[in-house]
């Protein structure tokens, strides 16, 4: 197990240059000057484009840009914004927040899809079960931003339950709104994934072994059961955490969250190339981080798909 | 099973580790958005869509100048009307408009106790010239003395420019303690007015002892003090102690909050969670049912147009510009996509602004589809009509393009570009392969900043490539001459110039509309749209 990790771990090097490279060239091959647009409804002076130019290394052959975008990684001083900001600071703004927003999310999810998918398994066709398809149904076809907007508009401004917006220091309960609306779209996936092999497990040779030997039927759906419906939902959930990791544009546009998203978004129209690969880069190395753990849990959870 | 459980508590650790980075984000930033602590005034918390560039009068953006007026007290400040008056500024004075004699209020401090003096404009005039200061205003110097050796531009057809000369102005000298003049390059009698502009704002010694740590949370010479500062999210600013000048404010702090959507901060202010916010576009139609007693509509200062490009050999010929301008029904357009925001534009001076004269364009920026076809059955035209815009105004041209092909039969095409830096990129390039949306907000409210950039030869917007000398003419009368009413006949003169050659095509005038929470008293907008936030407070 411990090469195994290794050998993902080493895997990891050439995802990352490739995936940084990629992302260097295609924002380096966005049209547009990254200076001239920066002096409001007036021209920039030249003077001014020629000392930015310089001053951010733009000037410098492609390659080479690249090869001091990979050391300030490494060195972890991640070089300034535009703005003059550090990169690392408004990194480190952002990133809280969207790390905090995600795990919410991804608690509502775990929380509702188990309970909600597992009984409906168990009870499959049952009243419950088909309220649940429907339901999910309704929630999973519905685009985000209609949700997002009517849940701010009714909770928010309407019942006054909950604040409409996120503030800057964005508080955890003013979080819990977006990460609920966030939730909604892989919760049906994760409901139905876990619903389809609670319902096929029910019915497995494994299951009535484990009921012939006498254990508890808590214990034989509990533990046998349990073991084996995790890995596909885990697989999902991983894959949704590390999503949101990412940022979510249209969410923290409609609940003014200032995340991980938005800064990708004004980074790539600013042409701010290197905040832009740092932030992408931080975002597949969570990518393959993810991964790799779900990868390793699951092999705890099923010994069949143990690869080493 | 040894490695297994190695690797179940590398996993547990991995996960916790994941957990831990998501909780421990203790070090919040300051300043919550929680109001109405404090004194009777209360805080002000505005929708603000601050950038992330550091707020100092180099800056140039208009969210970032709407702070700057709070923290800082220009030489002047404009009144509701857009009239200028005398604020930091005892006296300006001039005989022949082009050389300004300025003089200083004696008791203005900056918030960090040190005076303001002629040094404190003189120095930071210059920084802000100085080429390799790399100053957003630079350009705006340009008309003083001087600033070709300080900033020179590169020769034609070399892209890299010279080394400055000089490192100051040669048109500023400090003439005392409180004394400074100024020399411009040509006469412009408007001058004091545009000293209102947050560029032309005084620097304290800190800065140039220390650029880097002054912007983490700039000291202005203003009724407002920043308390924190959290780059691009949120600004916070509490009355300067101390300031009893007649520009003070009323509220005890203002919060600006920069929101990334205004549909966002419109709901926030209905979620009393916000005390003031612009109206977007989709809210236009009800947004005087939400707020009936707390919203505003004012005719603003920014317009729309389009600015053609007379370096494309097919929109050389005057009469197709001018027959593209009369194939718009501005008056429908305006009507069916901004209901009550926007007026059709009958020139390129805004109502809002002294000196305007309807009609000032002539019978060609007016919809008139007969013409318009007999002008363009004598011009010749091959291909189609191209109209470059912006994500946002893509319906907008979408309706433009329409009615011209409705008028004159021509195809008409939009290129929809979806962000700002590629958008501007083509027009600085020089490349659009037709009319380009432009759109333009005064920096400060004289008819000459809606005229000299962007129609002068080498204006700092004209992207069209006009060069007119009967234009220029009428604008060197008009800058010479000292009597407002006699400057505004030229202005308007001049317009009726562009009337003839069309180079721009006005579309409209951009109506301010603004929402306010019940709680807030005293808001009031002026013709930059924006309220003036000094007389504004909250009750509750």
């Amino acid at each position: 197990m411990l090469k195994y990790t290794g050998r993902r771990l080493v895997q990891f090097i050439p995802v990352l240059i490739g995936a940084t490279i990629i992302c260097w060239a295609l924002v380096w091959a966005l049209p547009g000057d990254p200076f001239r647009g920066r002096c409001g409804q007036v021209a920039c002076s030249p003077q001014y484009i020629q000392a930015m130019t310089e001053k951010y290394g733009l000037d410098k052959p492609l390659p080479v840009q690249y090869l001091v975008f990979l050391k300030n990684v490494f060195t972890g001083n991640l070089g300034q914004t535009f703005s003059g900001l550090e990169i690392s600071d408004v990194i480190g703004r952002a990133l809280p927040v969207t790390v905090r927003l995600a795990l919410i999310s991804v608690a509502i999810q775990v929380v509702l899809s188990a309970v909600v998918g597992i009984w409906s398994g168990l009870r499959a066709n049952g009243a419950f079960d088909v309220t649940a398809l429907f339901t999910s149904l309704i929630l999973f076809s519905l685009p985000i931003f209609v949700v997002a907007f009517i849940a701010q508009y009714v909770l928010g401004v309407r019942l006054e339950l909950v604040k409409p917006t996120v503030s800057t220091a964005a508080p955890t309960r003013e979080l819990i709104l977006p990460a609920a609306v966030l939730a909604i779209g892989t919760l049906a996936t994760l409901m139905r994934i876990l619903r389809a092999s609670v319902a096929e497990g029910m019915h497995a040779d494994y299951l009535r072994t484990a009921r012939a030997k006498g254990f508890t039927e808590s214990r034989v759906v509990g533990v046998h059961l349990m073991r084996n419906v995790m890995a596909p939902a885990l697989n999902v959930l991983g894959l949704e955490f590390a999503a949101l990791l990412g940022g979510t544009v249209i969410v923290e546009g409609i609940f003014n969250i200032k995340g991980v998203g938005g800064l990708i978004y004004r980074a790539i129209q600013d042409r701010e190339q290197l905040t832009v690969s740092t932030v992408v880069t931080l975002v597949i190395v969570f990518y393959l981080v993810i991964n790799l753990v779900v990868d390793v849990a699951c092999a705890q959870l099923d010994p069949r798909s143990r690869n080493d | 099973m040894h490695t297994s459980r190695l690797t179940a508590g590398v996993t547990a650790l991995v996960a916790l580790a994941l957990l831990a980075t998501g909780c421990s984000s203790g070090d919040e930033p300051p300043g919550g958005t929680e109001g109405g602590a404090g004194g009777a005034g209360g805080t002000l918390r505005i929708s603000n869509a601050i950038t992330t560039d550091p707020i100092i009068p180099m800056t140039v953006d208009t969210a970032t100048t709407r702070v700057m007026d709070m923290v800082w007290t220009g030489l002047v400040r404009y009144d509701d009307k857009l009239a200028p008056y005398n604020a930091n500024a005892e006296s300006i004075k001039t005989t022949d408009a082009t050389t300004f004699t300025i003089t200083l209020k004696k008791d203005y401090t900056f918030s960090d106790g040190t005076p303001v003096d002629a040094d404190s404009y003189v120095d930071a005039w210059n920084y802000s010239a100085y080429g390799p200061n790399a100053a957003q205003s630079a350009s705006y110097f340009s008309l003083i003395k001087g600033y070709d050796a300080v900033n020179p531009a590169a020769a034609d057809g070399s892209s890299t420019p010279p080394a400055p000369t000089a490192k100051t102005l040669s048109g500023l000298k400090k003439l005392g303690d409180l004394e400074f003049s100024v020399t411009l390059t040509k006469p412009m009698a408007s001058f004091p007015s545009i000293l209102g502009y947050s560029i032309f704002y005084p620097m304290p010694k800190a800065f140039f002892d220390d650029p880097k740590t002054y912007e983490k949370l700039p000291v202005g010479n203003g009724p407002y003090t920043m308390k924190s500062l959290v780059p691009g999210q949120e600004v916070d600013l509490v009355k300067t102690p101390g300031y009893n000048h007649e520009d003070a404010g009323k509220a005890d702090g203002i919060n600006f909050i920069s929101f990334s959507e205004d549909t966002a901060a419109y709901t926030a202010v209905q979620g009393d969670q916000l005390d003031y916010a612009p109206v977007p576009t989709a809210y236009l139609a009800t947004f005087q049912k939400d707020f009936p007693d707390t919203s505003a509509l004012v005719t603003g200062t920014s317009m729309m147009d389009m600015q053609v490009p007379l370096y494309q050999q097919k929109y050389a010929d005057p009469n197709v510009r001018i027959a593209l301008s009369m194939a718009i029904d501005r008056e429908s357009i305006v009507k069916a996509l901004l209901p009550g925001a926007a007026t059709p534009a009958d020139g390129w001076v805004s109502p809002a602004l002294p000196g305007y004269q309807k009609g000032a364009c002539g019978e060609n920026c007016s919809y008139n589809p007969e013409k318009a076809k007999e002008l363009w059955a004598k011009a010749s035209f091959s291909g189609d009509v191209v109209i470059t815009t912006l994500a946002p105004q893509a319906t907008l041209f979408t309706s433009v393009c329409q009615s011209i092909t409705d008028t004159l039969g021509v195809a008409c095409k939009v290129s929809n570009v979806a962000d700002r830096t590629t958008y501007k990129g083509i027009a600085q390039a020089f490349e659009a392969p037709g009319p380009i949306r432009w759109g333009w907000a005064i920096d400060y409210p004289t008819m000459e900043n809606m005229l000299v950039p962007r129609f002068t030869a080498g204006g700092s917007s004209n992207w069209m490539k006009y060069a007119s000398p009967q234009f220029q003419a009428l604008i060197d009368k008009a800058n010479a001459a000292t009597d407002p009413a006699q400057a505004a006949t030229q202005f308007n003169a001049a317009q009726a110039v562009l009337g003839k050659d069309m180079p721009d095509v006005p579309i409209y005038f951009q109506q301010g509309a603004a929402v306010w929470s019940e709680g807030t008293e005293g808001m009031a907008l002026t013709g930059f749209g924006w309220p003036d936030l000094l007389k504004a407070h909250k009750t509750a």
